[in-house]
């Protein structure tokens, strides 16, 4: 039986909002040692970073996506949508992070096929409870098997090839 | 063979039946007559009534006809009803009328006429001819009735429906606006308090694992966060008085108001090198003075902030005159500003980029000085382009409605 090699769970954090970041690396550093936290400041970073193009040529692929909404450049709406209409990114777990209690934010997003809807808590020493809640629940395998990513690579071709 | 007093007799009897005869009918002319002068005294009392020939010349008219057109009946008859024309209606009108009856069939209408001293009146009119045996028209009867007071009524409540319609579609738009503001208000809000509590919470652990260095960064965070909520609330508050709390418009020369922001940024602009220039069609307008100061120190910071070129930055500032309107426009040489962004830009803390030193709040102020001003703000621009943000205000403004 070949040997698996655990890496650590790879996450996307797309926070326009430093403390909103700082807030949530520190969280998943207390609760979840072996994550590896990425953070893009704006939807057309993350993009990029997603699609490993420019500087993000050798980004790892994320096991979650932590995504706000109300992101400068390209909005959370459009990278939820770019995200899941790619057949190359669609598996990745798309969290939207945001302050928006709205009902029409929580629609449009599930719409758009988020995997799950969060609230940033206003409520002193909830926030780390949150990320300890979201990584316990979206990175249960934190080492995805490998056909998976083979799979998502192959289909990316047979997509190009048309 | 009848004997002659027997011939006598006969005629006799004829005699006395036609003279019942004759009193039978007598008495039912009178009775007709009767009721006729009944009808006719009724109707004067009840109605404006006119008879015109065959070719229109008045014959007839009774009292109400003369107390209500101002006019004598010695001034009346013999006019045709051109008389009390009021020029309210088009040709057409009254040729279209003058079609039916003189075609021997009854028009019904109402009338807007004008009495000798120049009164305006409206009528309800019923137009009548009266044919001979052969089916031609003889003379025409006009019965009209006083409906003045009815006409003035419906034209106020058509101005009140009009009023209320307006009305309702304003408090709509307002709504939704409210709507949009509690939407970003509340994302807004929310957003530096997740920050305080978040760190707050931090605290207590930072101090168990004795790190002072990072109480303080935590602290730091937490008093950043709370200043800026603190700014939020107060530019509400501000975006909230606009609308009220309005001072009485002047005359105000743009060449000084602006020359007034300009000195306030004078230290920016040297830093940054920008070229200023300025160029007014339009010398003065009439506006709140505060107002337009803050629309063009919003302004001028937002071309400084964004629209400045790395290479000869240079803002124009101006106005021009379009039809009833001054525009005062603030143009950069900058990066100009995606189409889909333009509406954006002017919502409430909505920006663009992560600087951190503008607000978001700067534009939406614009916008709403300029509508509480009875104009609007709107910007032209293009990526690579710079930006044109213009203000419109209107050149005769009418005090517009305070809000309640």
């Amino acid at each position: 039986m070949p040997a698996r090699t655990v890496r650590p769970t790879q996450v996307l954090l797309v926070e326009d909002n430093e403390d909103h970041a700082l807030l949530i690396t520190r969280a998943l550093n207390i609760h979840s040692v072996s994550a590896m936290l990425t953070h893009m400041p704006d939807g057309e970073e993350a993009m990029a970073f997603l699609r490993r193009q420019g500087r993000h040529r050798t980004a790892p692929r994320p096991d979650v996506t932590l995504l706000d909404l109300n992101l400068p450049r390209k909005s959370g709406y459009e990278v939820l949508d770019e995200v899941k209409r790619d057949p190359a990114l669609c598996t990745i777990p798309v969290v939207i992070l945001t302050t928006s209690r709205a009902d029409l934010d929580r629609e449009r997003s599930y719409r758009a096929s988020a995997n799950s809807y969060l609230v940033k808590p206003v409520e002193f020493g909830r926030f780390d409870e949150m990320i300890q809640c979201i990584m316990s629940y979206w990175t249960i395998w934190n080492e995805p098997p490998d056909e998976l990513l083979t799979d998502a690579a192959s289909i990316r071709v047979v997509r190009t090839a048309r | 063979m009848k004997t002659k007093k027997q011939n006598l007799d006969c005629r006799i009897a004829q005699t006395k039946e036609a003279d019942a005869q004759v009193g039978r009918l007598s008495e039912r002319l009178e009775q007709a007559n009767q009721v006729f002068r009944a009808l006719q005294h009724a109707i004067n009392e009840h109605a404006i009534v006119a008879i015109t020939d065959a070719k229109g010349k008045i014959t007839c008219v009774n009292e109400k006809f003369c107390a209500i057109s101002g006019f004598s009946e010695a001034e009346l008859i013999g006019q045709d009803h051109r008389i009390i024309n009021s020029g309210y209606h088009p040709k057409s009108f009254f040729r279209d009328m003058y079609k039916t009856i003189s075609s021997g069939k009854v028009w019904h209408g109402d009338i807007c006429n004008r009495s000798k001293t120049g009164e305006i009146y409206w009528v309800k009119s019923t137009f009548v001819p009266s044919l001979d045996e052969n089916g031609k028209v003889q003379s025409y009867t006009a019965i009209r009735d006083d409906i003045t007071l009815l006409k003035k009524i419906e034209a106020e409540l058509g101005q009140v429906v009009a009023q209320l319609k307006a009305r309702s579609s304003e408090i709509d738009r307002k709504n939704s606006e409210m709507e949009q503001l509690v939407y970003t208000v509340s994302h807004d809000l929310k957003s530096p308090l997740v920050t305080i509590l978040g760190f707050a919470s931090h605290i207590g652990k930072d101090l168990e694992d004795h790190q002072p260095q990072l109480v303080l960064e935590d602290t730091e965070r937490i008093i950043r966060a709370a200043s800026k909520l603190k700014l939020h609330i107060e530019e509400l508050l501000e975006l909230g008085r606009i609308g009220r709390a309005r001072q009485p418009l002047e005359m105000v020369d743009l060449e000084s108001a602006v020359a007034e922001v300009l000195s306030e940024c004078d230290a920016a602009l040297k830093q940054r090198g920008v070229q200023v220039v300025t160029k007014f069609e339009v010398a003065s307008v009439l506006v709140d003075r505060y107002r337009l100061l803050q629309v063009l120190q919003n302004l001028v910071a937002n071309a400084l902030k964004h629209g400045c070129a790395a290479v000869d930055p240079r803002i124009e500032i101006g106005s021009v005159a379009h039809d009833d309107e001054v525009r005062i426009f603030v143009r950069d040489n900058g990066n100009g500003i995606a189409e889909q962004h333009h509406e954006r830009i002017f919502g409430l803390f909505q920006h663009l980029g992560t600087r951190s030193d503008s607000s978001g709040v700067g534009l939406a102020h614009v916008r709403r000085i300029a509508e509480v001003h009875g104009g609007r703000a709107w910007v032209e621009s293009s990526i690579g382009a710079g930006a044109v943000f213009w203000v419109s205000l209107s050149r005769f403004p009418t005090p517009a409605e305070s809000n309640p």
